[in-house]
């Protein structure tokens, strides 16, 4: 696979990402957020709702209590006049009217009492109930039958007794119990909202920090790769998280950024080309004055004393007429082919000999400003896999950069030669002013420059070193305040057999 | 030698400044009113309408710009013409980017001012400078320029404190250094420009944007039309191919390109 | 009969080549160089009358090779010939005591009549531009 397809699949490649990520399921803060409180809520709503209902419980069985102590004293009443009439002979009439009172509140509240706590003492009390009122009924019957004289009722009065006392008893438990709960309700309802609110403090403290970091984790993680964009590194950000949320919208916008960032900077490196044009082609028309005044002079010459030279003379100044139209040709051709604007490919490169080139274009800076530029190259180097009109760019930038940076005693040297293992190195060294060491660590971030606004000449240091990372080499700087400044291309060569 | 260019928008002083210098000089005095009329005979234009190419900025100035500025590529025409003939004394507002590509034009600004804001003496009638600010609007819309910017110039001299005769020492002195001697290759820019400005003014009413250089008998011709339609550039080439002093033309469509000819 | 010492630098061998000869034919003694600085210890032991100098050189500029002659000969006439020419250039050379200044490409004639009238106003009335030429 080239290098082009391998960009074309990166954007690609962006482009789902952009699409998957936009496709993820929703979980947004917002969400998270409102499910938080939500949760508050119906907390709260649960704690009320219990709250009302103890009340109404406490409620239900105050009255329970109180009527089993209308029942009670009801049957206390009965129970009275049941000793009554067993000391004084009357008053049977009277409990019997009470007994029935009571049984009535019995059955009126029995329905109530139906799926309470205690369902057994009340069938037990309702039977004894029952059994003491046949008693007594049973008495009256005996009474009615035996006006004058009353048979022995020992055993009645006993059953009486018996069943009156179980009664009493039964309902005062009744009521006791009922009353227990009543306190129990009570204590209930004093504690829960204590419990809720310390439950709802740890559970605020618990969304405080879970919340918190699920916002300061994306943010520190975005804090990082903005660093890394920052550096010029444009591969899209990965979100965090699986599914959608605010970050990812942010994420999204920040990978589309650095897509617009990266056709931005393509569109710097073009425009930065046609300000070295600029600057070069001001130069180059200059230049091509000299091989075109040669090319004249020997015209006229040969016009003027075409008669007195001899034929070599004749063959020689011809010579220099097609050598220097050669020259001018070279000349325009150089910088045509800087200038043209030809999709980014990669094909085996020379770097020496386009060092060369690209220094040839720089030429006419070095001789306004009267600096030498030394070529040395080493020889029998095999090429580079490259992209010609960058590399010539990235080259041009440093041999202008260090034009910039020397002074009248300047010296430029250009050294191609084999670099470690399966690289090459193209160096361009000045004797200038050399980089101050605060500032050498930031040379290659964007934006950073040492001159004014619109007094750069060339492409960034970050966009060349961008151009050749993109080749799979490195530039690397050396320098030594007030001695020198070198910048060494470092590119991987190409193997003698292609690999594809 | 050397030519001197007066600028100034006091009319009557810097008039009279050139007027001495001219005749110490003994150079002829070229004034706004000798370009209207060279002009008016050399193309055969009524001299009313080619004054008031050199007025206003007014709406109705604007409508027909295309022909103010062929009249006024005229007059300038007319002044480089007189330039290359002989050395002059130019007083007038007209022709600044010729005179600054020549280096042999002492460019003077005449100014008629207190230095500082001390009070204008209102007592001694008719003294106060009349000031023909309509100069500085011109300027500002045909040329882009601060006619009172001392940085455009080689000399700026305050006649406030000076009358015409010292102000005529000072540029005759000024004009003495060495760096306004005309050499060959001065006299060629101004042959250059007299030509470009020829065919400036064929074109500028078809082409409003055009510019236009030359060097040695080649025109190099740029307008924002070229890139529309290859017919406008043909035509161009055409209609001036034939021209006297033109062996070749050359088309540009980029401004870039055009500029570092 | 007095010749005038005419010194041709330019760092385009074929300016010097071309222009010598017909130089000497009208009546001067040319010296030729292509390297600014040997041209420059030329200028320091000899007293050229004419130097003809291009501007852009390696290491050594013209404008540094007319400020030497000046400074050795003020009567020598130096003419500038160069590519890169421009009003500021024009100024600068002629502030610092350059005779003339033509821009490349120029025609030999128009070098030579720039010598010839240099040459007569030196008081060398024998050097004349009149050498029968084919017209260009």
């Amino acid at each position: 696979m080239t290098p082009d397809e391998n960009a074309i699949d990166k954007k690609d490649g962006v482009i789902d990402n952009e699409k998957e990520l936009l496709e993820r399921p929703v979980f947004s803060f917002r969400l998270q957020i409102i499910l938080g409180f939500f949760t508050f809520f119906i907390l709260s709503v649960v704690v009320t709702v219990g709250a009302l209902i103890a009340i109404n419980q406490i409620e239900k069985k105050f009255s329970n209590v109180q009527t089993w102590e209308r029942f009670l004293f009801n049957i206390e009443q009965a129970r009275r006049w049941e000793k009554n009439y067993f000391l004084y002979g009357r008053n049977l009439e009277e409990a019997l009217s009470t007994t029935a009172e009571a049984k009535g509140l019995l059955d009126e509240n029995l329905k109530k009492f139906e799926g309470s706590e205690i369902p057994v003492y009340k069938e037990t009390i309702k039977k004894n109930l029952v059994l003491y009122q046949s008693n007594l009924l049973k008495l009256r019957q005996l009474e009615r039958e035996n006006p004058e004289r009353m048979p022995p009722v020992d055993d009645i009065e006993s059953n009486l007794r018996l069943y009156g006392a179980r009664i009493v008893n039964e309902a005062e438990n009744l009521a006791a119990s009922e009353h227990e709960m009543v306190i129990r309700w009570l204590q209930l309802v004093q504690k829960v909202p204590a419990y809720f609110l310390v439950f709802l403090f740890f559970l605020m403290i618990y969304m405080t920090r879970f919340l918190s970091r699920r916002f300061m984790k994306p943010l520190k993680y975005l804090v990082n790769e903005t660093r890394r964009i920052a550096k010029g590194d444009f591969t899209p950000v990965q979100p965090l998280r699986k599914f959608r949320d605010e970050f990812t919208t942010v994420e999204v916008a920040i990978n589309r950024m650095l897509r617009e960032l990266e056709s931005r900077q393509n569109s710097l490196i073009e425009s930065h080309k046609l300000r070295a044009v600029g600057i070069l082609t001001a130069g180059v028309a200059h230049e091509l004055n000299n091989p075109i005044n040669n090319i004249m002079l020997t015209a006229h010459s040969l016009l003027d004393e075409y008669d007195d030279l001899t034929k070599p003379e004749h063959i020689d100044m011809i010579k220099d007429i097609i050598g220097e139209t050669d020259r001018s040709r070279s000349i325009v051709h150089n910088l045509l082919d800087f200038t043209r604007e030809n999709k980014s490919s990669f094909e085996p490169i020379d770097l020496g000999s386009l060092v060369e080139e690209t220094t040839k274009l720089a030429k006419n800076q070095a001789r306004v400003r009267g600096v030498p530029i030394k070529l040395d190259m080493q020889s029998g180097l095999p090429p580079v896999m490259g992209d010609r009109q960058k590399l010539k760019q990235v080259f041009l930038n440093l041999v202008l950069n260090a034009l910039d940076a020397v002074d009248k005693n300047g010296l430029i040297q250009v050294r191609v030669r084999y670099h470690k293992l399966n690289f090459l190195s193209a160096q361009v060294e000045d004797n200038g002013s050399g980089i101050d060491p605060d500032v050498l660590p930031h040379i290659f971030d964007p934006f950073f420059t040492t001159k004014p606004v619109g007094k750069g000449t060339g492409l960034g240091l970050s966009v060349s070193r961008g151009l050749i990372n993109k080749h799979g080499g490195n530039i690397e700087v050396e320098s030594r305040p007030g001695k020198y400044t070198v910048f060494t291309v470092i590119l991987p060569y190409y193997p003698a057999s292609p690999t594809g | 030698m050397s030519t001197v260019a007066i600028l100034s928008r006091y009319v009557n002083e810097s008039r009279k400044i050139a007027e001495q210098t001219a005749f110490r000089l003994g150079y002829p005095l070229v004034t706004m009113e000798d370009l209207v009329k060279g002009a008016a005979t050399d193309w055969n234009v009524p001299e009313s309408e080619l004054s008031e190419a050199l007025r206003g900025v007014t709406l109705y100035d604007q409508f027909f710009r295309k022909r103010k500025m062929k009249l006024i590529s005229m007059m300038e025409l007319k002044l480089c013409e007189l330039m290359v003939e002989k050395p002059i004394v130019f007083c007038g507002y007209i022709g600044y980017p010729i005179f600054r590509e020549i280096s042999h034009v002492l460019e003077v600004l005449v100014l008629a001012r207190p230095e500082s804001q001390e009070k204008m003496p209102e007592t001694e009638k008719g003294t106060k400078p009349f000031a023909d600010d309509k100069i500085l609007k011109w300027l500002k819309n045909i040329y882009k320029m601060e006619l009172e910017d001392p940085n455009l110039y080689d000399l700026s001299i305050n006649i406030w404190h000076m009358d015409e005769s010292e102000g005529a020492d000072v540029i005759i002195n000024t004009l003495g250094q060495r760096r306004f001697t005309p050499t060959t290759y001065s006299k060629k820019v101004i042959k250059d420009l007299e030509l470009a400005l020829r065919i400036k003014t064929k074109l500028i009413e078809k082409l409003p944007d055009v510019r236009v250089k030359s060097h040695d008998n080649t025109a190099y011709v740029y307008s924002k039309a070229f890139k529309r339609g290859r017919k406008t550039a043909i035509e161009t080439k055409h209609a001036i191919m034939w021209m006297d002093g033109v062996d070749y033309v050359e088309i540009y469509k980029d401004p870039k390109s055009f500029q570092s000819v | 009969m007095k010749r005038p010492e005419v010194l041709l630098i330019d760092d385009e061998p074929i300016v010097g080549q071309r222009l010598k000869t017909g130089l000497e034919k009208m009546g001067c003694a040319v010296e030729v160089s292509k390297d600014p600085k040997e041209a420059m210890a030329w200028v320091n032991e000899k007293r050229f009358d004419i130097v003809i100098t291009d501007i852009m050189m390696p290491e050594i500029n013209g404008i540094q090779l007319l400020e030497a002659v000046k400074e050795i000969n003020p009567d020598a006439r130096v003419i500038i010939i160069t590519g890169f020419a421009t009003s500021e250039l024009a100024r600068e050379s002629m502030e610092k005591g350059a005779y003339d200044m033509i821009a490349k490409p120029f025609k030999p004639a128009d070098l030579r009549a720039m010598v010839a009238q240099a040459a007569n106003e030196m008081g060398f009335t024998d050097v004349t531009d009149g050498q029968e030429r084919h017209d260009a």
